[in-house]
């Protein structure tokens, strides 16, 4: 066993070097040893040095790397995160419109919170609470507030600067503050239907706010929609005035880019407070536009006419029988003004002759009609970005009766927002593309879509739209400075089994320049009734078409449409 | 020679030891301002954030159409011949004189309108009108005192 000599020398190796020397007994190996012993030294030394020399010189030049060449390439990665996204990576996204206008955003608000067992001065507080907060329960919040074993119970949220300040001056230690986010729609009641709401957590409750909750939540880029609030505002506005003027509880209006199919305006009135949805009625919480399902009426003949002509079951210049009654069975067809003998296709469109529909949906057969109105989405709930949709009714066994019935708009309920959306390929050129909410990037080509019809189908289907406004039900829809084309419906509602005669649907269904549709618009109006001026009807024609007239006349101009040229069959 | 070097070795890392100490509290410096500037650029951001808000709220169109009726009466709907190509416009006559300009008057920062007095067929000519524009003001600002604020 060899034990640990203790030395003069610093380290063991010169200890034992040491031994040596002692054993050897010879000077100069002593002296050599010695040498020997101070070389290793003063390497080790420079060794030492050369590693803090490169740890050193490593450290400048991370410095120097930092200071100089990164910065020289952009900012610090660390500010770049932490100014980027992740630092809004919480906050709810933006909604807007296709202009850019805020629609729904989240900023940050106080919410003022108490921990019970921390609370000195429980009646001074809430007398000071009760000043600030008029509105408040202060019975309520004492009950909370005595409940020593809680440690947090909100007292108020959503607080205003004002309202955060006077909390504080409060005094109070028991009582503390949170901030969080709180969403606030800049244009009110004006979107409610579209934009939908949130509850105090900022999840979506409603419209698109509850379609897109989780993108939403996520917090990237802004969600521009299709909707563009200066048209929603005209829109709104004339439906609102139609609505009054003939007493009518309820009504809606759509504005679609008729190829693109994107919703420029989509009104459901009455409408609500996004802010305090809890408190509004039920009637102004329903979407008529895309979740109420009605039974249009006659604006259904626009369907009828286009799958008659595709199919060549009937000629634009042929004449058909509209004789009536129409017996189907023990059911009689007839007119709401009766007319005798033939009629050709046009005329049974602008005088909404029900028998010659009927007589043409026949000669088009049931599952024809039945395929044709399913390719334009009819028959299957809307693919439209919001939370209200709802299934179309349909017959479950669809016969010859049914087949008449619902070439004039009976028997088959859809959504407001289906029925525009199908009449948009019917005048586009024949290319059906589902109605969205979602802004579509101009640059980028338009969607393939579905041929429905084809391009002559669709010409002849403006020509008739053209003349009903010309001449037919549709004449009150004739727009100064453009030229419109569409469609009158006037239904009678189902109840109980039967339909009330007394209780109707109003709309007008058109497309606007007709020669060269952009646009189409559905205006409807639910249960109107007869007014002074209105010769006792309150019908599409008189209800609707000159709501739409209106409509077309003020917002052509602000989507860019051109004052249409003098029509050169006027002027011969 | 040894212990020069170790002077020179000592001085070395004293002078390396300052030069750390002082890069230390100079980062630690620069990532308080860092911070402090991020916090304030997150601050100012939220402000603008309320403000854009604010703006919105403010320009709500209802709100819009009723200030407008209020206070313009001779402003109306775009009509059917207000948009045209560019070739169809006709060309501005060169003695056609504004009718009416703002101008804002030192201390009060408020606007001032003066029409300016002219040929009534050359007023006709563009759409101009003169306009109050102190009302306008008075009644935007008396507007805005009641709008809801989320400052």
């Amino acid at each position: 066993m060899t034990a640990y000599t203790p030395s003069t020398s610093s380290h063991v190796l010169d200890a034992n070097l040491g031994q040596s020397t002692e054993q050897a007994g010879l000077g100069a190996s002593a002296a050599l040893a010695a040498g020997r012993g101070r070389a290793i030294s003063a390497f080790r030394l420079w060794l030492l040095g050369l590693v803090f020399l490169g740890l050193f010189a490593g450290i400048g030049a991370k410095i120097v790397y930092l200071a100089v060449i990164a910065e020289a390439r952009g900012p610090l990665k660390v500010i770049e995160y932490t100014l980027g996204g992740p630092a809004d990576e919480h906050r709810r996204s933006r909604i807007e419109d296709r202009n850019g206008r805020i629609l729904a955003d989240n900023v940050y608000r106080a919410a003022a919170y108490a921990n019970p067992s921390k609370i000195q001065d429980l009646d001074g507080t809430l007398n000071g609470l009760a000043q600030i907060f008029p509105d408040m329960d202060i019975e309520e919040l004492r009950q909370r507030l005595s409940d020593r074993d809680r440690s947090f119970v909100y007292v108020r949220r959503g607080l205003t600067p004002q309202q955060e300040q006077a909390v504080w001056n409060l005094g109070e230690p028991g009582l503390d503050f949170l901030s969080e986010q709180h969403r606030v729609y800049p244009k009110g009641n004006l979107t409610a239907h579209v934009v939908g709401f949130n509850d105090i957590d900022t999840a979506g409750l409603a419209g698109v706010e509850a379609y897109f909750d989780k993108s939403l939540q996520q917090g990237v880029a802004p969600l521009q929609l299709s909707i563009d609030v200066g048209i929603q505002h005209v829109v709104a506005e004339e439906l609102a005035a139609a609505i009054e003027h003939f007493e009518a509880p309820a009504g809606a209006a759509i504005l679609l880019d008729a190829h693109t199919s994107e919703v420029l305006s989509m009104v459901s009135l009455p409408d609500y407070d996004p802010y305090n949805p809890a408190s509004q009625s039920q009637a102004q919480l329903r979407n008529r536009a895309s979740y109420e399902i009605y039974e249009l009426g006659s604006v259904f003949k626009v369907f009828t006419l286009a799958a008659a002509l595709e199919s060549g079951a009937v000629r634009l210049d042929e004449e058909i029988d509209v004789t009536g009654p129409m017996k189907i069975g023990w059911h009689e067809i007839n007119d709401f003004h009766p007319h005798f003998g033939k009629m050709d296709i046009k005329t049974i469109i602008s005088k909404s002759s029900n028998i010659g529909s009927g007589r043409m949906a026949l000669r088009v057969g049931n599952r024809a009609q039945k395929r044709f109105l399913g390719s334009l989405g009819l028959l299957s709930s809307a693919e439209i970005e919001v939370q209200e949709v709802s299934v179309p009714r349909y017959p479950g066994t669809w016969k010859k009766i049914q087949t008449v019935t619902i070439s004039y708009g009976h028997g088959l309920a859809t959504s407001p927002l289906q029925v525009v959306n199908a009449f948009a390929a019917m005048v586009n050129g024949g290319i059906y593309r589902p109605a969205t909410l979602i802004k579509r990037d101009p640059s980028a080509p338009l969607l393939d879509g579905t041929r429905v019809i084809s391009t002559r189908t669709s010409q002849q289907v403006r020509e008739v739209l053209d003349y009903v406004v010309r001449e037919g039900t549709g004449g009150k829809a004739g727009a100064e400075g453009y030229r419109v084309g569409g469609k009158t419906g006037t239904a009678d509602k189902p109840s109980s089994g039967s339909y009330n005669e007394d209780a109707r649907i109003a709309s007008f269904l058109g497309a606007f320049p007709i020669d060269d549709p952009q646009y189409v618009l559905l205006v409807m109006v639910d249960e109107p009734l007869p007014q002074d001026g209105t010769a006792g009807y309150a019908t599409g024609g008189w209800v609707a078409a000159p709501a739409f007239k209106r409509i077309v006349e003020r917002t052509a101009p602000m989507l860019g449409l051109q004052k249409a040229l003098p029509d050169p069959q006027e002027s011969d | 020679m040894i212990r020069v070097s170790y002077i020179l070795w000592l001085a070395f890392f004293m002078a390396l030891i300052i030069a750390l100490f002082q890069v230390k509290y100079t980062v630690q410096q620069v990532g308080e301002r860092r911070d402090a500037t991020i916090r304030q650029i997150e601050e100012t951001k939220e402000r603008v954030r309320k403000l854009e808000l604010e703006w919105e709220q403010l320009n709500q169109p209802l709100r819009l159409t009723k200030l407008s009726q209020d206070f313009l009466p001779g402003f109306k709907d775009g009509e059917a011949g207000a948009i045209a190509p560019a070739d169809q416009i006709p060309v501005r006559p060169e003695n056609l004189r504004p009718v009416a300009y703002l101008t804002i008057e030192e201390p009060e920062q408020t606007f001032t309108a003066e029409a300016l007095s002219g040929d009534e067929s050359q007023r006709a000519i563009g759409s101009l009108r003169p306009i109050h524009a102190p009302d306008l003001l008075k009644a935007v600002i008396a507007q805005q005192s009641k709008t809801f604020s989320l400052e």
